[in-house]
């Protein structure tokens, strides 16, 4: 939420940067003119004013979609950038907040800034916090870091998390207030002098998808045609799947074409891997994250008897 | 004698004088506040980024006998303001020209160019750096005034 009330005026507009708070603002003017032929000069007093300091600032989930998650996961961040779009420096009081339509509850929520800002939560460099102290148009990465529990949750469950920032300079003042502060004044350029932002974490637990399709060599079925079989494996879900094996029979009234089996496009011998008119194809782990989505395909023909 | 003293009254026919001026300057900023459920332009206090401020030079003639001519008032205008096109008024007619070059030159808008080469065109109001504002006479014991607006950066 960027919204900027004018304490005086109903002007509404935001803007990330402005002349910074405490600026003196001087006006002066210089007169000439002639009496009877005389010419003569005079100056005006100084004028001056000081900028205040508007409090403004964002914060926003960066997250583009819910992160998925499955039960019993640890320390699981979700990411959020605050910025401070007024014109002083200002600190921000965080807090965690949990959205009222969240189909469950996290444990141990805790709010860690980016310390080594890399944009990636390391719990081994990362600094837990209760507040952040931003200069203007300076911004902070934070984290809320929770535990998902371990009980059997329904696939799509969400838990919306946020975290509520609080200036404190503005000090639970509305927007229409402003306060001295020192030689010049605060205005509460956002509503209650907070902001809050909120992401979600998605229940999804992990599963291997097994897509089979075929193209022929030929229009038509005939007695010898061969049939080119591709079996496409990929990942539902973040998290890994041990020890994944394709195994798959060569259908009946078909010969396995030798030599023809392969893994993503690389030949598998047929010695370890083809037995008893059966493939059997080995590809161990698989690591899926919400930037990494590894997809296998093994292939093999046979020829129709 | 005679001489010398024709001499000095030249010699001071032609001096500006800086000080015994009859005419002086004051200087104000507004700013504008609702009151009453009315807007109303008041002395500026708080003045955050976007504010646009009214500042106001008043003219006195403080001499009941004597009219003042050719009042040049030259207002450079400050730092971190842009200046508010066509706002610069007076409150009797005067004629009203500005400096992109910090006071150096003043003409009128259409003859104000920024830039050199291929990158010169006519300024905007927010290139302005000085106003002149010019009044033919300023009566014995008058007030007038001259004014503009420009919003904080």
């Amino acid at each position: 939420m960027r919204v900027f009330i004018y304490f005086i005026a109903l002007s509404v507009f935001s803007f990330s940067k402005g002349v910074s708070a405490g600026t003196v603002i001087t006006n002066v003017a210089k007169l000439s003119y002639n009496i009877s032929g005389l010419g003569f000069k005079a100056s005006s007093n100084t004028v001056i004013n000081i900028v205040d300091q508007v409090v403004d600032f964002d914060i926003i989930c960066q997250e583009s979609t819910n992160l998925l998650v499955e039960g019993g996961q640890k320390a699981v961040a979700l990411t959020f950038k605050l910025t401070n779009v007024g014109n002083g420096t200002d600190k921000f009081t965080l807090f965690h907040e949990t959205n009222a339509s969240s189909n469950f509850s996290v444990s141990n929520p805790l709010i860690y800034i980016d310390s080594n800002k890399n944009g990636i939560f390391d719990i081994a460099k990362d600094k837990q916090v209760k507040d952040v102290n931003l200069s203007e148009d300076a911004q902070a990465t934070l984290f809320i870091v929770s535990d998902i529990p371990k009980k059997a949750l329904p696939t799509g469950s969400i838990s919306t998390n946020g975290i509520h920032a609080v200036s404190a300079l503005v000090d639970g003042l509305s927007y229409a207030q402003s306060k001295n502060i020192g030689s010049y004044f605060v205005v509460n350029g956002v509503t209650a002098g907070m902001d809050k932002a909120f992401c979600g974490y998605e229940i999804h637990s992990m599963q291997l998808l097994l897509k089979k399709s075929s193209t022929l060599s030929s229009d038509k079925l005939f007695t010898g045609t061969t049939i080119h079989y591709k079996i496409k494996v990929s990942v539902l879900g973040t998290g890994t799947i041990n020890n994944v094996v394709i195994n798959d029979n060569i259908p009946k009234k078909t010969s396995y074409i030798p030599n023809s089996l392969k893994l993503n496009d690389k030949s598998l011998s047929d010695a370890k891997h083809f037995l008893k008119n059966k493939i059997s194809v080995p590809i161990g782990d698989i690591t899926q994250t919400n930037t990494s989505k590894p997809i296998y395909f093994v292939t093999f023909d046979a020829r129709v008897k | 004698m005679k001489k010398t003293l024709i001499s000095l009254g030249i010699a001071l026919a032609t001096m500006t004088v800086a000080s015994q001026a009859s005419v002086s300057i004051a200087t104000q900023s507004y700013q504008e506040q609702i009151v009453n459920g009315s807007t109303q332009w008041v002395q500026a206090v708080k003045v955050v980024p976007g504010t646009t401020i009214l500042y106001q030079n008043t003219l006195t003639n403080n001499d009941a006998t004597t009219t003042a001519d050719n009042l040049n008032i030259v207002n450079q205008i400050p730092t971190h303001m842009e200046y508010l096109d066509s706002t610069a008024a007076c409150s009797v007619a005067c004629t009203v020209t500005y400096s992109v070059d910090g006071g150096t030159t003043f003409d009128v808008p259409s003859n104000l160019y920024v830039g050199t080469g291929s990158t010169r065109r006519l300024a905007v109001a927010s290139d302005y750096t000085t106003i002149k504002w010019l009044i033919t006479t300023l009566n014995a014991s008058a007030t007038e005034s001259v004014q503009y607006k420009a919003r904080l950066q």
